[in-house]
């Protein structure tokens, strides 16, 4: 089975089409009234009759904590990355789970058509000694109703020489308990070695 | 308005220099009457400002799970108004439903290996979640984090933390938990702190949850034999490179190949295997699909002849092969055409 090569393209329109949904929809509020739950809410919350509402909006966004750079590395030459600048800024790992966030500065000429969450054999993928993680994939309808992996990250849509895109992000295996720096390669960038960090 | 490279190159400055061997992840807000469960960063098509996401609940109704999160834009890039809609890099893609990013959603359980996306449903989103036109701010309200919701299908009772994906980013550790937050408003996307969005019991009711439960894979591979596990849902299999076991086109093992079928025959016996095993023969797809059906229903062949040879009584071999039929990976690319050709060994469930 080949897959098709135009998918960065069909991401760009789906993408502007979400867009243009965004201004013209009429989607209409749901007005169910409130009624009692019929279990937990959440721990500590008054009743409207309790007390008066108040917006929270600042306290949790502006409480949010910064995004820490961990390391850095450049585009590998032979990837649609060349010239591209890749900054980490997670990799934290559950006893489920490892997240890996990162960003992508444009240069040279970068696009990020290797990037696409259908090919995710190109994903970076961390070794600890002679263990190699890959990321995790789901399985998705593709072409003659076949099941095909799809990583579990985001498309990455656009890349322009000299700007940050936004935070990526792509989910791994948990990692051993003891592990506290993993090496991350891949075809996109030239290796490096980032710390672990563990949920509280 | 601030670029999201000028937000993170700020974020960067007041950030603790890292320590190589971190050990904690960034902490949570505290915040009076809110559940702050787990945070993000997001970034928008059309914006190049970061929102941060907050997730707030997952909740378990009947038939499906409410995920509750809030977007926002932090203090220092207020402006315009802020389409939340739209963040998320415009991804349909990933754990798609309907045709709207507020759709693609998912909690996942990589335990497990299941993925419980969103309720379809006939609704402009073609999912049950906040209206695409609700969730925004306006300029004269900046400073407002409306709160979204999206059904999706139903956690089972014994899973307690998930991660979650939304708006194309991903968070750790969410609890789930039962019923929802409480008390509701009749807003469509309240502002965080005042309430939160109800949730229509009959439209859960009338979902359709068929294409909203996703089978994960997991692969860790020993670099040491080239075998790599790979956990797919329930189903446990090892993948053996063919490259390493066979030369270009041919379906005689290679010297190496012995010791990597031993490797593999190992791991069988101490995960306690019984009964049949299968061994399936797969291919690229150069070549045309009858060359490629018979080379991997070969290979398949040598495979499960050395494999059987290294197995306790008690298991047996089932051989066949699938030719390119089943890629794992994309035959677009050198790396995920050699990732297709491969033999694999399912273990039983």
């Amino acid at each position: 089975m080949t897959f098709r090569r135009d998918r960065v393209a069909a991401l760009a329109v789906a993408a502007l089409t979400a867009g243009l949904l965004a201004g013209c929809s009429d989607d209409e509020p749901d007005a169910t009234p409130t009624g009692d739950g019929p279990s937990a809410s959440a721990t500590g919350t008054p009743s409207p009759s309790e007390t008066a509402p108040v917006d929270r909006s600042r306290e949790v966004v502006d409480g949010a904590a910064p995004l820490e750079e961990i390391g850095t590395t450049t585009g590998a030459s032979g990837s649609s990355f060349r010239g591209a600048t890749f900054t980490f800024y997670r990799l934290d790992a559950s006893p489920t789970s490892t997240l890996l966030v990162w960003t992508m500065t444009g240069g040279g000429g970068s696009n990020p058509q290797d990037a696409n969450y259908l090919s995710w054999e190109l994903y970076p993928r961390m070794v600890v000694d002679d263990t190699e993680y890959r990321v995790l994939t789901y399985s998705r309808q593709g072409e003659d109703d076949t099941e095909v992996p799809g990583a579990v990250s985001n498309p990455v849509l656009r890349l322009t020489d000299g700007t940050e895109s936004s935070p990526q992000s792509a989910l791994f295996p948990p990692l051993p308990d003891d592990v506290d720096e993993v090496e991350l390669k891949s075809p996109w960038f030239d290796n490096l070695t980032l710390p672990v960090s563990r949920p509280g | 308005m601030r670029t999201a490279a000028a937000t993170l190159a700020a974020l960067a400055l007041t950030a603790t220099p890292t320590v190589a061997g971190a050990t904690e992840a960034p902490p949570l807000p505290t915040v009076e009457d809110v559940p702050v469960l787990a945070q993000t960063w997001v970034g928008n098509v059309n914006d190049d400002r970061l929102a941060v996401l907050s997730v707030h609940g997952l909740r378990r109704i009947d038939g499906g799970t409410v995920l509750y999160y809030s977007m926002g834009t932090p203090q220092d890039a207020l402006g315009d108004r802020a389409t939340f809609s739209a963040y998320g890099n415009g991804n349909t893609y990933v754990f798609p439903q309907g045709t709207n990013t507020l759709c693609a959603a998912a909690a996942v359980d990589a335990e497990q290996g299941l993925a419980y996306g969103a309720l379809a449903a006939s609704t402009p989103t073609g999912c049950l979640s906040t209206g695409i036109v609700d969730f925004a701010t306006t300029a004269e309200d900046p400073e407002r984090a409306p709160v979204a919701h999206v059904v999706l299908a139903e956690v089972p009772d014994d899973v307690d933390v998930v991660d979650v994906f939304v708006a194309s980013q991903l968070v750790q550790g969410v609890p789930v938990e039962d019923g929802p937050l409480e008390p509701t408003v009749e807003e469509a996307a309240p502002a965080v702190g005042t309430g939160w969005p109800s949730v229509d019991a009959a439209e859960v009711a009338e979902a359709d949850d068929s294409r909203s439960v996703f089978d994960l894979q997991s692969r860790v591979k020993d670099l040491s034999e080239d075998v790599t596990t790979t956990q797919d849902g329930e189903q446990q299999e090892l993948d053996l490179d063919a490259s390493v076991l066979f030369a270009t086109d041919e379906a005689r093992l290679t010297s190496r190949a012995r010791s990597v079928i031993a490797d593999a025959a190992e791991q069988i016996e101490a995960a306690g295997t019984s009964g049949t095993i299968t061994v399936t023969g797969h291919t690229d797809s150069n070549a045309s699909d009858s060359y490629n059906l018979d080379l991997s229903q070969r290979r398949a062949r040598a495979v499960g002849r050395a494999l059987e040879q290294r197995l306790p009584d008690g298991i047996t071999v089932r051989t066949e092969g699938k030719g390119e039929a089943e890629p794992i990976a994309d035959n677009g690319t050198a790396e995920g055409r050699a990732l297709n050709r491969r033999v694999t060994i399912t273990l039983p469930s």
